[in-house]
């Protein structure tokens, strides 16, 4: 067999410490899928609402009508915690979502472009990696004082560079095969070559770089809002929750645990499908 | 299958250094079994040069390999394989490690990873080497006989540098040197000198041969190339989608082939020393083996295919002195496939277009200088071209000629704007192209429509996500504003370039590497332009391919009165395209003229080099000097 000069691209992506098999790809799709049901019925669901206060009740453990128990205030941990969600899931996704615009477009710009745009877009990356990015976000908001959408805004700013760098490297790999330089002389319009030709192709990228955000964002957040900084108090909202419940944990264990735990499987579910994705994003038409 | 290989034996006829019996490749890819190699009976004799010939997908590497016990995972070998009594097939990879090196060795095709980059050339030479009590020898020992056996290659001086500091040549030399050093009886290299340049390539098979006789081992000739097969080789074996179709000897297969595959591959080939009247192509792509499993492996592509030859897969048959071969119809057909080889290599009159014809394309001293960026800032810069001047008239074909480093890439890229020229004036339609960054809108869309580009690789030059279809109408979209009939064009594109109009719908992944490469060529052709510059366009594609695609260009050419700049490394290809010739060396033309002019009579040392590397026959071979 004669080899031909190419070949399927390198996977230049390290492997996650726990590979993904079909079985967790699959639990962690039915994970977000539970996410993203109770996003949209959460309210319907839950037995309490998510700050009704009972304080006759007190502190109780997981019971019969509570199933995680109360907190110090009476307040059902079980309903929080589904209320919690919408919360986990709208920051994290304004934040990827911002980061994904913001991303691709100065990483295509600067891989296509080259030259002087390219030079101060990557220089701007390289401030923003040796920058100490939470610490920023704390001294930012602690001065701006603390809310949930600045929050949110500093952590697209903090994302944003990450996505650039890694997009501009594989524009840059697209840039000298030989379907680009086709459609140059071709006299394709940039714009054309940009969004109709390279982004396809390094779609899968971006897409397993915005799972990977969105696991990095939503830990962000929910450690804001353990410390303060992000949600206001009382919010059913995880970081906070598990702020709020810290000092109970050996009342009742599960005021704490409940939405540590959700912030870990969201964040590993995330993480699991965004490399899955990759995968089968990555073999769509390289086959030979 | 019948154990056939009896007749064949080399002359000597006692007894066989190795034999394969019934040998059968297959994958498995998930729950998914795939057929490489249906049933293989070869021998090799002692002292013997065999060589196997096949296209991509025949098996003919996978077989090399199963020879060896080297299969790839997730390929499994049945059969037997015979050497010394034992069946290489079931011996345990302790027993093969003995085996390998000191009875049967391998060299590979590609030298530039066949090597430890971080090892010296004497160390990968002698590192297993042992003295007569079987004990490793000592440093000082092992160096002298480093540059011996490095010396027997013809580079003692490599002992101490490392492959990278190699040219590819040199490093094949060295992968000899290391497969020989345990002395071994059978030599097998799998396509040694496919990645080398034109001079080389000649340099290493004669390098091999004079080896073999040497130190009179066998020698196995895995090859695509039909020449490289005829000038080197005792016997060979034509191997197609996994099924021999014929065997014999050397100069017996080229003086008349008995299969109507092994005749097309062989005129498929272009010949070096003349223009043909017409190239004889076998149509469509080689098969899967399991796709043809109950008939004839060529019945789809044969002209001579009658209903029988697709009911059942014929046997290999005896039907001449030391003669196999796998058609059923040979005895009807013989008489006819005579005549149309003797038709076939008639050679043609070249026409030229009046040398005086307007000049489209004119380059004017080019040079292009590329920083060099691995070494220290304010070093000399890497020339890769010198000071280059060609034309290209209106409706002329112009070919470009020159080995890898030579500078016609570089030019080709210039004239279409993907690299901006240091110094030096191109004109191209009176318009000057020596910058595209500073044309106006309208001069590059003229710019666009005289010039256009085919590559060389068919798998990347086309974006893997999107359909045929849609990439050669946003072509005629942009060229055309709104043409009213995109689809029709669409459609008349690919009838152009002889694909269906069904395929528009195809993405490049369901397309084979000649269909790839027509579908390129038609979307060159969709801005109308006058002249195409082909980069190497056949140089990846399989023969029988090739001959389709060089076809095509003379049919388009014919039909629409197109241009080319025809860039390529190999001669043969360039005399069936072009009127007129330029040899690039080292970024300098050294030599132009008529092509048949340049190549019957060259004058420069370097031309004279390039005309003799092309392979020949035995009776054609010149002596090496």
């Amino acid at each position: 067999m004669t080899t031909l000069v190419g070949g399927p691209r390198a996977r230049g992506r390290r492997r996650l410490l726990l590979r993904s098999t079909p079985l967790t790809v699959a639990l962690s799709f039915g994970f977000i899928g539970i996410l993203l049901f109770l996003a949209a019925f959460g309210p319907l669901l839950a037995p309490h609402g998510p700050g009704s206060l009972n304080l006759a009740t007190g502190l109780t453990t997981p019971n019969g009508e509570f199933w995680f128990g109360t907190d110090d205030l009476g307040r059902d941990v079980f309903s929080r915690t589904i209320y919690g969600v919408r919360y986990a899931l709208f920051g994290p996704v304004l934040i990827v979502v911002g980061a994904f615009v913001i991303g691709n477009v100065l990483g295509l710009a600067a891989g296509y472009r080259g030259g002087m745009l390219d030079a101060s877009v990557m220089r701007w990356v390289d401030l923003m990696y040796a920058v100490p990015g939470l610490l920023v976000t704390i001294v930012l908001i602690g001065v701006l004082g603390a809310s949930y959408l600045l929050a949110v805004v500093v952590l697209v700013v903090l994302t944003s560079p990450f996505d650039t760098r890694v997009i501009r490297g594989v524009t840059l790999e697209q840039r000298s095969l030989p379907y680009v330089e086709a459609a140059r002389t071709l006299g394709l319009p940039v714009r054309a070559i940009l969004f109709r030709h390279i982004f396809p192709n390094i779609l899968p990228i971006s897409f397993a770089n915005a799972f990977l955000n969105f696991a990095f964002s939503l830990v962000a957040l929910s450690a804001l809002s353990f410390l303060g900084l992000g949600i206001g108090p009382g919010t059913a909202d995880w970081g906070r929750m598990l702020s709020e419940s810290r000092l109970l944990l050996f009342e009742n264990p599960a005021a704490a645990l409940a939405p540590g735990g959700m912030i870990v499987l969201t964040a590993t579910s995330m993480n699991l499908i965004g490399d899955w994705l990759y995968d089968r994003l990555a073999d769509r038409g390289r086959a030979r | 299958m019948r154990s056939n290989v009896g007749p064949l034996r080399g002359a000597d006829g006692n007894g066989s250094l190795l034999e394969a019996v019934g040998l059968a490749i297959h994958s498995r890819i998930g729950g998914d079994q795939r057929t490489i190699v249906r049933s293989l009976d070869l021998s090799l004799d002692e002292a013997e040069t065999v060589g196997i010939v096949g296209e991509s997908g025949s098996g003919k590497s996978m077989t090399a390999r199963a020879l060896v016990g080297l299969l790839p995972s997730g390929l499994s070998a049945r059969g037997e394989v015979r050497l010394d009594g034992n069946n290489i097939l079931d011996l345990s990879q302790r027993e093969l490690g003995r085996i390998r090196g000191s009875e049967v060795a391998l060299v590979l095709q590609d030298p530039f990873t066949m090597l430890n980059p971080v090892t010296r050339c004497g160390d990968q030479v002698a590192d297993g080497l042992v003295d007569a009590a079987g004990r490793r020898l000592g440093r000082r020992a092992r160096r002298e006989e480093a540059s011996r056996r490095l010396a027997e290659v013809g580079i003692p001086e490599t002992v101490d540098r490392y492959p990278f500091e190699l040219s590819g040549g040199m490093r094949q030399r060295v992968a000899i040197a290391a497969a020989l050093a345990g002395d071994p009886r059978i030599l097998i290299a799998d396509e040694p000198s496919t990645a080398l340049d034109v001079t080389t390539q000649r340099e290493i098979l004669a390098l091999l041969k004079s080896l073999q006789t040497s130190r009179s081992m066998a020698l196995l000739l895995i090859t695509h190339d039909l020449r490289v097969a005829f000038s080197t080789c005792d016997r060979i074996y034509v191997l197609y989608a996994g099924s021999l179709l014929e065997v014999g000897g050397a100069g017996a297969v080229e003086a008349e082939p008995l299969h109507p595959y092994t005749l097309g591959l062989l005129l498929s080939e272009p010949p070096g020393d003349r223009r043909l009247t017409e190239l004889v192509a076998i149509p469509g792509s080689v098969p899967a083996a399991d796709d043809v499993a109950t008939m004839c492996p060529l019945a789809p592509r044969c002209q001579w295919a009658q209903s029988k030859c697709e009911v059942s897969h014929p046997p290999l048959n005896p039907v001449a002195d030391n003669r196999l071969s796998a058609c059923l119809r040979i005895d009807e057909i013989r008489a006819e496939m005579h005549s149309l080889r003797h038709n076939a290599e008639r050679p043609a009159v070249v026409h030229h277009t009046a040398e005086a014809s307007v000049p489209l394309v004119r380059v004017e001293n080019l040079e292009k200088a590329f920083a060099d960026a691995s070494r220290r800032r304010g070093s000399p810069p890497v020339i890769a071209l010198g000071g280059v001047s060609i034309t290209v008239g209106v409706t002329e074909s112009v070919g470009l000629v020159g080995e890898s480093g030579s500078g016609k890439t570089t030019l080709a890229r210039c004239l279409v704007g993907l690299e901006t020229p240091t110094a030096g004036v191109i004109t191209i339609d009176g318009v000057d192209a020596s910058n595209y960054g500073s044309l106006s809108a309208d001069q590059l869309r003229k710019l666009r429509r005289t010039v256009q580009i085919v590559f060389q690789d068919p798998y990347s030059s086309l974006n893997p996500l999107r359909t045929v279809g849609s990439a050669l109408k946003e072509v005629l979209e942009l060229h055309h504003k709104g043409g009213r009939n995109l689809e029709g064009g669409v459609a008349e594109l690919l009838e152009r370039v002889g694909l269906a109009a069904s395929l528009s719908r195809r993405k490049p992944v369901a397309l084979s590497g000649g269909e790839r490469q027509r579908v390129a060529i038609a979307r060159a052709l969709a801005v109308q332009p006058r002249l195409i510059i082909c980069d190497e366009p056949v140089s990846s594609l399989d023969v029988s391919v090739q001959a389709q695609i060089l076809g095509l260009f003379r049919t388009l050419r014919d039909e629409l009165g197109v241009g080319y700049l025809f860039i390529t490394h190999d001669l043969a290809v360039v005399r069936q395209v072009v009127e007129r010739v330029y040899v690039l060396y080292r970024g300098e033309v050294v030599e132009s003229g008529p092509v048949e002019t340049v190549l019957d009579h060259p004058q420069h040392a370097y031309t004279v080099r390039l005309v003799e590397s092309v392979p020949r026959s035995a009776s054609q071979q010149r002596p090496m000097r």
